[in-house]
């Protein structure tokens, strides 16, 4: 079955990057450029996999972890934010919020960024 | 006039005053023995002496012979009397043969009234009167010496008790020692008037002078009783009799003048008369004077003792710091020893130029005591220079104010004010009320006053200083509060600033790191094939855009780390991570750059699996890169070694190149600031030097250190760095985030 991502990311440019990647690789990927698009995406779309940036419009990545934790959807996907923060505090408050990795965006190719995921994701099954 | 002459006068007088003072004494203490005997002593002596006025009065001769024999038989009585009272006087301590003494008073007793019967049933005794100058007088009997024996005899003895007692009580009290020498004197001095007994036998004096030496005794024992005490009648001499004195003392040298002239130049009485009364007026004040300063200085007396007082004062005084308990204090004690019915403390203000009052217990105070003129002239012309103020002293002063003054004084019923200065400075003043007796303030009470003025003062002046230092440590607090809160601004304001500042360097960083990203990202694709195969220049120049923008990530994270390590503001990670691990990753990334450049890059592992290490991956990796990435920049041919070991507790990695070396002097400021080796600029232009610096600070952070060697130009050299290994449990408890949940 193929795999879902949801990438939550309001730089177009670099979402589109992850999403040419991630889809010439064989997966399914729907993109929201805006925390409160992402929220709705993730709901109804339910993906295996969420890349979830932090600095966004409308609502930020915290909030949305936060929604998500609340909705318990955060049990059923795998959440990973995908940001160019590196304070510790940051990520300190994105595990707390049940955040599955933390990937700094300006560290780690989208190659790099995918075999990350994978090796996850097959860890997970 | 005519009832009285020269020679009947002073028996009367002595009579009268002689009565006086014994009714007196009797009367202050109906009950005491003592006292009964004294008065009777001076009955007796009146019987003595006012007989002898109407002997030296009539010319009847059958009342001369009542009269002689009344006088005798007073005298008669004067020994036992005496004796007795002697023996009830020293009695109280006396040591002397107790007994004996008793019997002796009955048998003198005894004595007395078989003299006394002879006295009035013959003349064995007194034989009638013979008649001398003066008029008539007592004539002795054939017995009559042997009263006289008899009366020598009990003299002797009374003498010897007094003299033995004085003797023995020199050593206890002094109040009781003034009171048995002053009452020896009195009855040497009565004694003395036995002189008159030389008329009876014939020998003619010029006169009997036994009332001299009987008003003597009166002045003595009068003065014994108002210094003394003697008889335990505590009477102090008021001001009235002061001025009862004067009074008595200005007019009978007037009326004696008066009645002098009268009689040689009668034809003037008109303006003898208004003569007398100009002097006597003039007369009177400086009388007054002198018998108030003489009654002051001998006859008013106090019933404290000024030593108790004073120590009392002293002691009290010597615990308290405080004005308000001082000024209770000083209330207490002075109402203790002086009874008096008001006390207050007065100063004159500071600014407003009044007197202000302190504390006041019972005094009065009139506005006009409060005014500027109180002020001026209590404060100015006396207190302050530390005089004391009397007010009678006052009232005689000639000057308009402090005529003012005296009378705000009266109104406010202020009798004396007691100044309170050190050092010649005021600290205000003490103003006393009248005594409650009513009696007047003597020179024993202004001594003492003087005293507690001083003592006062000092502690006064102790506790405004006390006051002052508290005062000032109320400042400084509150100066104190003031500044810290103006301090706890400025910091909330630096620390908004501050977060405003680490704000902008999130901000920052996260803005930077977008587009490089975005580079990054689509490089890394379009070099790997994700967009189709490119044609080789093109690759190649791609690759040198991909190599510039990872250069640019480094930088962008070196500026900020630096940013952040200047503010105190850099965080770590730690977490327990395999080194070797992290280190593989690294070469793997910078393998191609070093391929690309022709150069080796060859990582030897360690041999055994290495113990996990406490670290932060993000940091440290970032100082494995730049390491390995400076090594490859600065390398033109030959190849990069990498080598990782445990040695003991620590793990050492090291960059060993192939390079142009650094020449030794240069090593120690490679991992300052801003700093590179000379050559480096030469060649490489793009390096800020941030990295050795960063690093260096991410070591420290460790718990490790970083280095460099080198053989010298162009010897290549070799970067270094080791942390110690962490493996027990206790410290691996201190990550701060574990990522891995």
């Amino acid at each position: 079955m193929t795999k879902k991502i949801c990438i939550v990311e309001d730089e177009v440019n670099i979402a589109e990057m992850y999403k040419v990647l991630f889809e010439q690789e064989g997966y399914e990927v729907r993109v929201a450029h805006d925390g409160e698009a992402g929220l709705k995406l993730i709901t109804e779309y339910k993906p295996d996999l969420v890349l979830l940036d932090i600095i966004m419009p409308k609502m930020d990545g915290f909030e949305v972890l936060k929604k998500l934790h609340c909705r318990r959807l955060n049990d059923q996907m795998m959440i990973c934010v995908l940001s160019n923060l590196d304070q510790r505090q940051d990520m300190e408050k994105v595990y707390d919020l049940g955040a599955k990795q933390y990937f700094v965006k300006s560290h780690i190719t989208p190659r790099n960024l995918l075999t990350r995921l994978d090796r996850m994701m097959a860890f997970a099954n | 006039m005519e009832f009285l002459n020269w020679y009947n006068t002073p028996p009367l007088i002595s009579s009268v005053l002689l009565f006086i003072l014994g009714f007196f004494v009797f009367s202050k203490n109906k009950k005491s023995v003592s006292n009964l005997l004294f008065f009777v002593i001076c009955v007796a002596t009146v019987f003595w002496q006012f007989s002898f006025f109407i002997l030296f009065s009539i010319h009847n001769s059958v009342l001369a012979d009542f009269f002689v024999r009344t006088c005798y038989s007073g005298i008669v009585l004067l020994p036992p009397f005496f004796f007795h009272f002697v023996y009830l006087f020293v009695g109280r301590t006396g040591k002397t043969s107790k007994s004996f003494d008793r019997y002796l008073i009955y048998i003198i007793y005894l004595v007395s009234l078989f003299f006394e019967i002879i006295l009035f049933s013959s003349n064995y005794f007194i034989n009638s009167y013979r008649i001398y100058s003066w008029g008539f007088y007592p004539s002795a009997g054939t017995i009559h010496p042997v009263f006289v024996f008899i009366l020598t005899l009990t003299i002797l003895r009374m003498i010897y008790v007094l003299y033995v007692e004085m003797k023995n009580t020199k050593k206890l009290s002094d109040y009781r020692y003034h009171q048995l020498k002053y009452f020896f004197l009195a009855l040497l001095f009565f004694i003395l008037s036995s002189l008159d007994f030389l008329p009876n036998y014939g020998i003619s004096l010029f006169y009997p002078l036994g009332f001299l030496f009987i008003l003597i005794f009166l002045i003595i024992i009068a003065y014994a009783i108002a210094s003394y005490r003697l008889m335990d009648i505590k009477f102090v001499l008021r001001s009235s009799s002061v001025y009862l004195t004067s009074l008595v003392l200005t007019l009978v040298p007037a009326i004696f003048l008066k009645y002098l002239f009268d009689s040689f130049f009668p034809q003037y009485s008109y303006w003898i008369d208004s003569l007398i009364v100009i002097f006597s007026i003039s007369v009177f004040p400086f009388f007054k004077d002198r018998i108030y300063r003489f009654a002051n200085k001998y006859l008013f007396s106090s019933l404290y003792d000024t030593k108790t007082v004073i120590k009392e004062l002293s002691n009290k005084l010597g615990s308290t710091l405080e004005t308000g308990t001082i000024y209770q204090t000083v209330t207490d004690i002075l109402a203790g020893a002086l009874h008096m019915k008001a006390v207050s403390f007065l100063t004159c203000g500071v600014k407003s130029k009044d007197v202000q009052i302190l504390f006041n217990s019972g005094l009065k105070v009139p506005a006009g005591l409060k005014s500027e003129l109180a002020c001026k002239v209590i404060f100015g012309t006396y207190a302050g220079i530390g005089k004391m103020i009397l007010l009678d002293e006052l009232r005689n002063k000639p000057g308009r104010q402090d005529k003012a003054i005296a009378k705000v004084l009266t109104e406010a019923g202020v009798e004396i004010l007691v100044p309170l200065t050190v050092n010649d400075k005021s600290v205000g003043i003490i103003a006393l009320g009248p005594k409650e007796s009513g009696d007047t303030y003597n020179n024993e009470d202004i001594d003492l006053l003087k005293i507690v003025g001083t003592q006062t003062a000092i502690s006064l002046e102790n506790a405004l200083l006390y006051e002052e230092t508290k005062k000032f440590n109320v400042k400084l607090t509150k100066e104190v509060e003031r500044a810290t809160h103006e301090l706890k601004q400025a910091n909330d304001e630096l620390k908004t600033l501050d977060r405003a500042k680490s704000d902008f360097i999130s901000i920052a960083s996260h803005q930077l790191r977008t587009p490089l990203t975005v580079i990054k990202g689509y490089g890394s694709m379009m070099l790997e094939g994700s967009f189709g195969k490119m044609p080789a220049p093109i690759e190649e120049n791609m690759r040198k855009i991909y190599d510039s923008n990872e250069r640019l990530i480094n930088l962008v994270e070196d500026l900020l780390n630096v940013s952040r390590i200047e503010s105190g503001r850099l965080q770590f990670n730690f977490e327990m991570g395999q080194l070797d691990e992290m280190i593989s990753s690294v070469v793997e990334e910078l393998t191609p750059n070093a391929i690309h450049k022709g150069l080796s890059l060859k990582f030897n592992k360690p041999k055994k699996t290495l113990p996990p290490t406490k670290m932060d991956k993000t940091k440290l990796r970032q100082v494995v890169i730049n390491l390995i990435d400076n090594a490859i920049k600065y390398t033109e041919k030959g190849g990069i070694i990498i080598d990782l070991a445990q040695e003991g507790e620590k793990l050492k990695f090291c960059v060993t190149d192939t390079g142009m070396g650094i020449k030794p002097d240069e090593i120690s400021n490679l991992f300052k600031k801003f700093s590179r080796g000379v050559e480096t600029s030469i060649l490489h232009t793009e390096g800020t030097g941030l990295g050795l610096y960063v690093g260096k600070m991410m070591m420290e952070a460790h718990g490790g250190k970083i280095w460099a060697e080198s053989d010298g130009e162009g010897k290549g050299s070799r970067f270094c760095f080791e942390i110690p290994v962490v493996n027990s449990v206790a410290n691996a408890k201190v990550i701060i985030a574990n990522p891995k949940r």
